[in-house]
């Protein structure tokens, strides 16, 4: 679990650090104070430290359209298996000719004082738990991703940097789609490429299509599951999901498509909603129900370690989000939850301690959990028929 | 230190100012909440006022537009609906109630509105507070002239306009006001 973010020099978060105490946390403040930027500082460094492609510097072509990671320093403070780890990143301006470019790492783990080093690394030189000798890597190169490819799996620090190269692998960035997806039949061939690279090396799904073509094909009783939740009995938004094989369908229609067979999601929303027990194929769904079908497939699918969400509720009803929220909460014990949140609605659903207030002071981001009167006074503003929501918009700034 | 309760938030943002205008002090900690019209007003103002005592608040200040209605008894009604969940009268504090609308404070000062949107002039009001829906009145003067949408939004530039208005000439025009001033000052 994520226990503690420090960030710096990271559009604007100049100096943001902030606890978690609960699996699951919303982030909430108003427009542009910096919200999206925290979960995209805690995402690229997860996915950044985790591979060995060269830290991207500011020549990099690819991150002339991305976020630079040029000059930020950053720590994560994690609890993994009982033990708190923090790791620390520190890149320098690659801009700044006159520094050299040397990436500074530091990994520890343990409990209270007792802290030890799994590792250190000052540009090329990195020691390591255990060893009397530097081991030296390329200089762009991370030195969590280097030391997993070197050492040995019985090395001391290999358990330790295993344990935090999965959670870091774990973490994932949804923005949700806001247009429709074009894709709404997948062919066989296209599914059973994709399907290879995912079993083999992770490659996560390219659309929600491939998602649900894969549950059902590979893991059936998560799509029973997904059925489930999203079903009749679950949160009600559709009456049944599921995947038809147009194999033999396009196979017996002149129109010849090139492959023979083609997998196609399909819903019949819930008899409460339009449609009249019709199917429909995915990018027939409205925004909202595709949206809730979307989380409820990436959080079953996806196995998450954290799961950073910007606004999952929005285009979603009110009387629906508090059964999302709810479902989101009791799966955060195995995927921790943070997103960003604009809503009165999933506020008041929320309990006090699951809050993050996020603010920009003179230009830089803070985000601060309610300190403990403030959740003293929070409790008793509900206890006499005040909302949450209600209660932060009045702890604003005086 | 002061407490703000008014029917929406952009009511409460507009007294901050003018609290502040009023006493001259830039500086002043306030605390406010702006509702969502007058029956959450009326529902949820006690928990806020408990809330806002508890951090230090010692004098409220609960603005309700009177809307068409005599001023009394919107008072009496605000008082009433606060008053069942808690005893206001432990609380310094006033009920504020604009005569029809807060904007009626706004148009009371046609120098101030032209300060805060350098295109918008509109008429000098004797006696704004005889204008039955200001806010509307407001919104259809800054799209005379040909204009095809209105200059003025009250949600945003209210507060824009209470940082120019001034206060004596305000006090002269709106009794309602007077009010608001006398309490401030009183504090």
């Amino acid at each position: 679990m994520l226990r503690s973010v420090e960030i710096q020099n990271f559009g604007s978060c100049a100096r943001t650090s902030f606890d978690l105490d609960a699996p699951l946390s919303a982030l909430c403040g108003r427009n542009g104070v910096g919200k999206t930027t925290v979960l995209n500082a805690i995402a690229l460094l997860c996915s950044k430290t985790i591979t060995a492609y060269p830290i991207p510097t500011r020549s990099n072509f690819f991150l002339r359209r991305s976020v630079d990671i040029a000059g930020v320093s950053m720590t994560l403070g994690l609890e993994l298996d009982g033990v708190h780890y923090d790791y620390e990143f520190s890149a320098p301006d690659f801009s700044d000719s006159a520094r050299p470019v040397e990436l500074t790492e530091f990994l520890t783990a343990g409990n209270g004082e007792s802290r030890t080093s799994v590792f250190s690394r000052q540009g090329e030189s990195v020691e390591a738990l255990g060893r009397t000798d530097c081991i030296r890597i390329p200089k762009l190169t991370p030195g969590l991703a280097a030391l997993i490819s070197l050492l040995p799996r019985d090395d001391p620090a290999s358990l330790h940097l295993e344990r935090v190269r999965s959670f870091f692998a774990g973490v994932r960035y949804y923005t949700f789609e806001v247009d429709p997806p074009t894709e709404s039949m997948i062919s066989a061939r296209a599914y059973e490429e994709w399907r290879d690279r995912h079993k083999a090396v992770g490659e996560p799904a390219p659309s929600l299509a491939m998602c649900l073509v894969y549950m059902q094909q590979e893991e059936p009783e998560l799509f029973d599951e997904l059925q489930s939740i999203l079903g009749p009995e679950g949160i009600g938004v559709v009456e049944w999901i599921g995947v038809h094989d147009l194999g033999s369908i396009i196979a017996n229609s002149e129109e010849r498509w090139g492959d023979s067979k083609y997998f196609m999601p399909q819903v019949i929303p819930s008899r409460h909603m339009g449609g009249g027990a019709n199917s429909f194929r995915l990018p027939e769904l409205s925004v909202g129900t595709r949206r809730i079908i979307q989380i409820v497939t990436s959080m079953l699918f996806d196995r998450r370690s954290l799961m950073l969400m910007e606004q999952p509720e929005d285009s979603i009803h009110p009387g629906l989000l508090r059964k999302l929220i709810d479902l989101l909460r009791t799966y955060s014990g195995d995927t921790q939850m943070l997103f960003t949140t604009h809503s009165a609605a999933v506020l008041d659903i929320l309990e006090p301690e699951e809050v993050l207030l996020a603010t920009a002071v003179e230009g830089s981001t803070e985000v601060r959990r309610l300190t403990p009167d403030e959740l003293v006074r929070a409790k008793d503003f509900l206890a006499s028929e005040g909302t949450l929501s209600d209660f932060l918009e009045a702890q604003d700034e005086l | 230190m002061f407490a703000i309760l008014a029917e929406d938030r952009s009511d409460a943002e507009a007294l901050v100012i003018l609290v502040k205008r009023i006493l001259d002090r830039e500086d002043l900690k306030i605390h406010k909440k702006g509702f969502s019209g007058c029956g959450e007003l009326r529902r949820k103002a006690a928990s806020h006022i408990l809330d806002f005592a508890r951090q230090g608040a010692s004098r409220f200040i609960i603005c309700h537009d009177s809307d068409g209605k005599d001023p009394g008894t919107v008072r009496k009604s605000v008082r009433d609906g606060i008053g069942g969940k808690l005893d206001l009268n432990s609380y310094r504090h006033a009920i504020i109630v604009p005569v029809q609308e807060l904007e009626a404070w706004i148009i009371a000062d046609a120098k101030a509105i032209t300060s805060a949107i350098r295109s918008l002039v509109i008429a000098d009001v004797r006696q704004p507070e005889t204008i039955s829906s200001p806010k509307e009145w407001l919104v259809a003067q800054s799209r005379t002239g040909g204009k095809s949408r209105p200059l003025y939004a009250p949600a945003t530039f209210n507060k824009q306009v209470a940082a120019f208005l001034d206060v004596p000439k305000v006090q002269a025009k709106c009794p309602s006001f007077r009010e608001l001033v006398e309490f401030v000052r009183a504090s």
